[in-house]
């Protein structure tokens, strides 16, 4: 007894199921039909979709470069206030690092007061420390200002800008 | 029982309440320790002046036969002085030099660099040697404009290897006296 109504319970969910199987087949199939008969009978990959825009343009725009020829500072204080910064018409493209040189007689010309890491487009830096303090007085220093691309950090064409340093 | 594990957790509740109290009393304590007496941290006023200042456009990169703009902007320099941006290249020796990417970097192409006020004058412009000017603004006028073509005067480029030159733009105010 207790099998027999196993047996047509089984059956009743199996009809019931095949049933609903049928009405979604007969509803998808209805969905296609309308869709052929706006599309000229074609029925169309719903996987398509529009081109996707290049991120990267093909030619890369200028490289925006901020900075300045005479730059003041405190003696004696390794600590310094300062305003760097990649400009926001860089963004998207570059970002850019700044090394601040200070001239003199060794081999390589210079000694390195600091370097910033990488700066994104709008971004400033508004205190570095430098390598060491120095004493007051007037100095020859170069402010390199390097920027990379953002898509692989490939260096660009960089500037290089002649600082007075002024530390009084 | 139900009694006794009400007190017992009242309890706990109330010490617990208690030890919060005093940490955020001994916080404040050592705040206030901090900064009175003793040795004292201030703020310290760090000045800074930053002069002469200027935005510049350069190209991204060159592209042999394509003229590039190069452009100042937002010039702010002292009077009877001049913003002056020349263009220099590591590889420079005896003229402009595209090296090979690949290998020891020994094989080079020599090319030709000019600049002119705008690219309608570039074919009569002359030869730019290492360090020559490629702009100039006088002080007074905010913005320049100028345009820079390299073009292939030595063999022309064999094989498939890449072959690049990374310019060095220099910015500089010089007194126009100079």
């Amino acid at each position: 007894m207790k099998t027999k109504r196993i047996l047509f319970l089984s059956s009743y969910i199996a009809l019931a199921l095949l049933f609903v199987f049928d009405l979604i087949m007969l509803f998808c199939i209805a969905s296609m039909k309308e869709e052929a008969r706006f599309t000229g009978g074609v029925v169309l990959d719903p996987s398509a979709q529009d081109e996707r825009p290049t991120e990267t343009p093909t030619t890369m725009p200028g490289v925006t470069v901020a900075g300045f020829s005479s730059l003041t500072i405190p003696p004696d204080v390794d600590a310094i206030a300062i305003d760097l910064y990649n400009p926001a018409e860089n963004n998207g493209y570059y970002y850019m690092t700044f090394e601040l040189r200070l001239l003199d007689e060794s081999e390589q010309g210079y000694e390195v007061l600091f370097k910033t890491g990488y700066v994104a487009p709008g971004k400033h830096i508004y205190q570095v420390t430098l390598s060491h303090s120095l004493p007051a007085g007037e100095y020859d220093a170069q402010l390199l200002i390097q920027p990379y691309r953002m898509r692989d950090l490939s260096p660009t064409n960089n500037v290089s800008a002649a600082v007075r340093l002024k530390v009084k | 029982m139900k009694k006794r594990n009400l007190v017992l957790f009242g309890s706990a509740a109330m010490l617990s309440l208690v030890l919060a109290g005093s940490i955020g009393a001994v916080t404040a304590f050592a705040d206030q320790t901090l900064s009175s007496g003793g040795t004292t941290e201030g703020t310290v006023q760090i000045t800074y002046q930053q002069d002469n200042a200027w935005t510049v456009t350069i190209p991204d990169s060159m592209v042999i036969g394509t003229a590039a703009k190069v452009s100042a902007s937002d010039v702010s320099i002292e009077n009877s002085t001049t913003l002056k941006v020349t263009v220099s290249s590591d590889n420079y020796s005896g003229g402009w030099k595209l090296k090979s990417d690949n290998g020891s970097g020994d094989k080079t192409i020599d090319y030709t660099l000019k600049a002119a006020s705008d690219e309608s004058g570039l074919t009569s412009a002359p030869a730019l040697e290492d360090n020559g000017t490629v702009l100039e603004v006088k002080a007074g006028t905010v913005t320049g404009e100028a345009s820079i073509k390299g073009e292939v005067s030595g063999s022309p480029a064999t094989g498939e290897d890449p072959y690049s030159d990374t310019l060095n733009f220099s910015v500089e105010v010089v007194d126009d006296a100079a």
